[in-house]
């Protein structure tokens, strides 16, 4: 046997260009299969991890649930709009609430969404017993309007420091460069990194985040624009875009949701439900992708099969000679199959670092495009199939070969003429 | 060891089936170094295919030491061939991925005798016997044809042979290099007591073998030839 096997390492290495381009093939096919898997669990793992620390419920503006999540949590697409900040006083004095966290996105500085909210922002814990979520690394909590505290991201892309100002742009996306509002900010403090979207936003209080339209605002009108200015304007532009609520208990949980189930102007949601649909939108185009990662794997087991075939066929003679010198048929069934074996096995292994490999790039290519964490982990689970499956094409396909190996006709293929 | 035959006879199939050796009976000894003589489809190389275990014959028997060869199941002829018998093919037959040392331990390997690191010395032994120390680790694609049959002898010479069959073992050396050969070939059978029969058209050879036979249209004939 380990004489079968050493033969069947040595006609591997005696023809690399043959034994290569099986190899290759079989490596993207787990290579692929295993960079679909690993995103998608990085995905699920990152979005979780991001969404640790803000609370069980979310309270904002009527619409869809799954949106309002993903910008409040993951700060990925607009707002829904915004909800008055009176919820955010009732819920507050709510005894059913331990810990409110009011958010008020509007502007941007270089593309970094800043959020309006208060010092309850820095309470944000993943459960009662851990440390706070976000903790600050150098300087301090603002305690005044137009101060700030920069996310770890933030600051390191942007390139402030603490006590450098800057003036906020219009929007909640990166824009014009002349787009930028008059009044200046200071940066009073940076947040350790968090792992979080939020690593790459800036905080501020709500009311300066509200200041700064009202006093633009108060600008047009006095440019004799007041006709265009609707009833009710100035009140949308102090209003929160959602509210991370933390309740006392289950029950109250469900209290609450209840409550604003038939609430015209805002409702609440349960992140975990709405991500759990996210999960569920996800696993659909993973399903697909798993799809076209087996038939990959087909076309892998079919290149291999054609590979060791032709190879089998062209080698008959050389496997007449085993036999003439004493091998058995057992003896080259053996070697013709664990040269198929060790193509798959091998292509399975080059496959990991791959796969793995890609997964880590685009990984961290989407983690800095969009904030998302997207950690990467070895699929311990999966694993085992993902080594089955090459094991079971190669078996597969090297039974044919191996067969022809076993029947060959050593006189026939030995004779001279 | 004896080697005796009995009743011999092959035919190979298809639609111009004929019958290519026809031997009532022949019987070596141990020692006994023969050297065959005849043309082209005169039965020689399948006459050695049956008496090496490759090839069984459509009626008759092989005995070694009064053991049928062909009662026994073929993977126990495949290891008994491994452990007793070389045979030395007129085109060498050596594996052309595979380098001198590497071709010259396969039988060794097969016939799981020796340790590996004993298989690797014993070739080794042999090469450098054969003149071929220069070329252990060298592909066959990169040799004489000279070379490639001494690395042909060699293999077959591997696990100290009982019997062993040698086709035209000189036809592609020239006359120093067959002496060589011939000498190693019968030394090492004279030393070891084994069945040596050599299939050659080399007239140099003649005076060296004392007993000769002729094949003919697929029978066996006292020698006349001088």
């Amino acid at each position: 046997m380990t004489y079968d096997l050493a033969l069947a390492w040595r006609n591997l290495r005696a023809h690399p260009v043959q034994s290569l381009i099986p190899m290759i093939v079989m490596a993207l096919a787990i290579g692929l299969s295993i960079t679909v898997l690993a995103l998608s669990d990085g995905a699920k793992r990152g979005i979780v991890q991001a969404s640790d620390p803000f609370g069980v419920l979310v309270v904002g503006p009527k619409g869809d649930g799954q949106q309002l999540v993903l910008n409040t949590i993951l700060l990925q697409g607009a707002p829904l709009g915004t909800i008055p900040p009176e919820i955010y006083d009732n819920l507050a004095a709510d005894p059913r609430v331990s810990l409110a966290v009011p958010l008020a996105k509007g502007d941007n500085i270089g593309g970094a969404p800043i959020i309006g909210t208060n010092a309850n922002f820095f309470e944000l814990r993943t459960s009662v017993n851990a440390p706070p979520a976000f903790q600050i690394g150098d300087g301090a909590v603002f305690t005044d309007d137009f101060q700030v505290v920069l996310g770890s991201r933030a600051a390191q892309d942007l390139g402030l420091h603490t006590g450098d100002s800057f003036r906020a742009a219009h929007g909640v996306g990166a824009g014009l460069e002349e787009d930028v509002h008059e009044q200046i900010f200071t940066v009073v403090g940076i947040l350790k990194p968090g792992g979080t979207a939020y690593d790459g936003a800036a905080y501020t209080t709500a009311e300066s985040v509200w200041h700064v339209h009202e006093h633009e605002e108060g600008e047009e009108h006095a440019e004799g624009e007041e006709g265009e200015h609707e009833e009710g304007e100035e009140h949308e532009e102090t209003g929160l875009t959602a509210i991370l609520v933390q309740p006392v208990g289950f029950a109250e949980a469900n209290q609450i949701w209840q409550d604003f189930y038939t609430d015209t102007t805002a409702q609440a949601v349960f992140p975990g439900q709405e991500l759990g649909g996210l999960f569920d939108l996800l696993n659909q185009g993973v399903q697909i992708l798993t799809v076209v990662g087996y038939l990959v794997l087909g076309i892998a087991a079919l290149t291999v099969f054609l590979s060791m075939y032709n190879s089998t066929i062209s080698r008959e003679r050389d496997i007449a000679i085993m036999r003439s010198v004493g091998g058995s048929r057992v003896n080259v069934f053996r070697v013709v199959l664990f040269e198929t074996l060790a193509l798959t096995i091998f292509g399975a292994l080059l496959g990991r670092l791959l796969g793995y490999g890609m997964a880590a790039i685009i990984g961290t290519v989407i983690t800095q495009r969009s904030a998302i964490p997207l950690p990467i982990a070895y699929l311990v689970n999966l694993e085992p199939l993902l080594w089955l499956l090459p094991i079971g094409v190669g078996v597969l396909a090297g039974l044919i070969p191996a067969g022809l190996a076993y029947r060959v006709d050593v006189v026939e293929k030995l004779s001279p003429t | 060891m004896n080697l005796r035959i009995e009743d011999l006879s092959h035919t190979y199939p298809g639609a111009e089936a004929r019958q290519v050796l026809c031997i009532d009976a022949w019987a070596l000894k141990d020692g006994d170094q023969i050297l065959l003589r005849g043309v082209s489809g005169s039965g020689k190389t399948t006459l050695f295919n049956i008496v090496s275990g490759l090839l069984h014959p459509t009626t008759g028997a092989v005995y070694y030491d009064d053991r049928p060869l062909y009662g026994l199941a073929e993977a126990a002829r495949d290891r008994y061939r491994a452990q007793h018998i070389g045979y030395i093919f007129q085109n060498h037959n050596l594996i052309g991925a595979l380098t001198a040392l590497e071709n010259v331990m396969m039988p060794l390997a097969f016939a799981r005798t020796l340790t590996p690191a004993a298989q690797r010395k014993r070739a080794i032994e042999l090469l450098e016997a054969l003149e071929l120390s220069d070329y252990i680790h060298t592909l066959p694609k990169r040799m004489s044809a000279g070379q490639r049959l001494r690395v042909a002898v060699a293999r077959a010479l591997a696990n100290n042979p009982r019997v062993l069959l040698a086709d035209e073992p000189t036809a592609a050396l020239d006359e120093h290099s067959g002496e060589v050969v011939i000498d190693l070939l019968q030394s090492t059978c004279a030393d070891s007591r084994a069945i040596l029969i050599v299939a050659s058209h080399d007239p140099a050879l003649i005076s060296r073998f004392h007993q000769r036979v002729d094949l003919h249209a697929g029978q066996l004939h006292e020698a006349q030839w001088a």
